[in-house]
């Protein structure tokens, strides 16, 4: 592509080739100067120094065409930005492209959204930037603004369509509707809006014939596609597993219940139980009747001794009533019931002791509800499976779409 | 068709693994076991069974 315009840099005197006739700056290959271009002679807006943008994140050069919806295109700049936050800080590119036809586009990239093709558009009402929760962007039609920050240029490189220089300061507001993005630059004497489309990063390959890219970015598109949607299985799994855990907590047939007395006379109490189901999970749960005396506590052990005379402890309870007071007020606290699982490996009578435990005196007599259930099913299996499906749900939801993971994250840790 | 049968093997380990959990759950794993821990197997003497009752109370 032919350029318009030849000048000359006003600070190191090299050539400067102006290839679209609305711009404002161009940044001079030789010496990195920011020079305003446009009506009367160039003058320089920053003088050179170091080029400190480095690379494009993407292969996307200046001056290389591409194909856009069969539009050809040059790359005329390329401006390097960052954005910050009181949390964050985040940087984007931004590729200015002039079209055969007269029009430009800016293709953006950053690693969140991709790579998005903008057109400048209209408002068509009226915007507070600062505060205004929605752009009119159409009839009736009002993009949500899903963020607001600070940013400023970086540094830039080739040509600019207005004033500009590395360090200027500006305001994004950025909206989306209908799957279309928005993004709003406001400067401290102008308002642009422009309105932007997401492209596969391997089609902006393609539409710039880079054939090793696209198939890079293809790849990366099928990994990310999987990633994707495994954590969303991962995710769907882990809510079931919970559903399952939640459903089983208080699984098991009841196959015993009864109350017992227990005090300094008759500190245990043996229960027969006749288990002729062997390796499946017995569930005991403990009820204390009534209530002990304030700030006590009385703890009940419960064993098992199997049909060859083996015994072994299955769980202890700590039934305890404490009340104190603080800031808030007198308060008052309880714990009356537990319990524990076993699972028998003989079949036969076993022999459940339930003890009142050496540290009880204190609270003279208990009275105690046991109810023993079979066919329990341990539910910290689906604990264990749920989150760790959680976890790997989310790692690759965030590695897929680190924006959607992030909001999925703040929504569950922000509440 | 690759990314199919990607999410079909990570749908089967899904399913597989939440099965898994389920007999883990139903067979009382990591549960206490009454009982002589000698019935659940020993491997040259070394009993491969890890929930071993307390003896001698």
């Amino acid at each position: 592509m032919a350029s318009v315009k030849q000048l000359q840099c006003p600070n190191c005197g090299s050539s400067l080739s102006q290839y679209n006739p609305t711009s404002q700056t161009i940044v001079c290959k030789s010496c990195h100067s920011y020079i305003a271009v446009g009506m009367g002679e160039p003058s320089v807006l920053t003088q050179g120094g170091k080029l400190d943008i480095g690379l494009p994140a993407k292969p996307v050069k200046v001056g290389q065409i591409g194909i856009f919806s069969e539009v050809k295109c040059i790359v005329l700049g390329r401006v390097e930005y960052e954005g910050w936050d009181s949390e964050d800080r985040w940087r984007w590119t931004e590729w200015l492209l002039g079209a055969q036809d007269g029009r430009m586009f800016w293709l953006s990239y950053d690693k969140e959204d991709g790579f998005v093709l903008f057109h400048k558009t209209r408002i068509k009402g009226q915007f507070n930037p600062l505060s205004d929760r929605a752009i009119p962007v159409g009839d009736k039609l009002m993009a949500a603004v899903r963020e607001r920050y600070p940013a400023k240029i970086r540094g830039a490189e080739g040509e600019l369509t207005w004033q500009a220089k590395a360090g200027d300061q500006l305001r994004m507001v950025e909206a989306a509707l209908g799957g279309k993005h928005y993004s709003m630059q406001v400067a401290t004497d102008e308002i642009e809006l422009y309105e932007g489309v997401p492209l596969d990063e391997h089609k902006v390959a393609e539409a710039f014939g880079d054939k090793k890219w696209a198939a890079k970015a293809k790849a990366n598109q099928g990994r990310q596609f999987i990633m994707s949607y495994a954590g969303m299985f991962a995710l769907a799994f882990a809510v079931f597993s919970l559903i399952l855990a939640a459903a089983f907590w208080s699984s098991g047939d009841s196959m015993l219940k009864q109350t017992v007395t227990l005090d300094s006379a008759t500190p245990a109490v043996v229960i027969p139980l006749d288990l002729q189901t062997v390796n499946r999970p017995v569930r005991i749960s403990t009820k204390l009747e009534g209530s002990i005396p304030v700030n006590t506590y009385a703890e009940v052990d419960v064993s098992v001794t199997d049909p060859t005379d083996t015994d072994t402890d299955i769980f202890t309870n700590e039934f305890w009533y404490e009340t104190g007071s603080d800031s808030d007020g007198p308060w008052s606290e309880k714990d009356y019931s537990g319990g524990g699982k076993f699972v028998p490996t003989t079949k036969g009578v076993h022999q459940i002791e339930v003890a009142l435990g050496e540290k009880s005196a204190s609270v003279g007599s208990v009275k105690v509800t046991i109810e023993v259930y079979r066919n329990y099913v341990e539910t910290i299996w689906f604990l264990i499976y749920g989150g760790l499906n959680a976890v790997i749900g989310l790692v690759l939801m965030a590695m897929a779409h680190p924006r959607q993971a992030g909001d999925l994250l703040s929504a569950i840790f922000d509440d | 068709m690759m990314r199919a049968v990607v999410l079909v093997v990570v749908l089967l380990l899904l399913v597989s693994g939440l099965l898994g959990s389920f007999y883990l759950g139903y067979r009382g794993i990591g549960v206490t076991h009454a009982g002589p821990s000698v019935r659940q197997g020993s491997l040259g003497g070394i009993s491969f069974y890890g929930g071993g009752p307390s003896s001698g109370k």
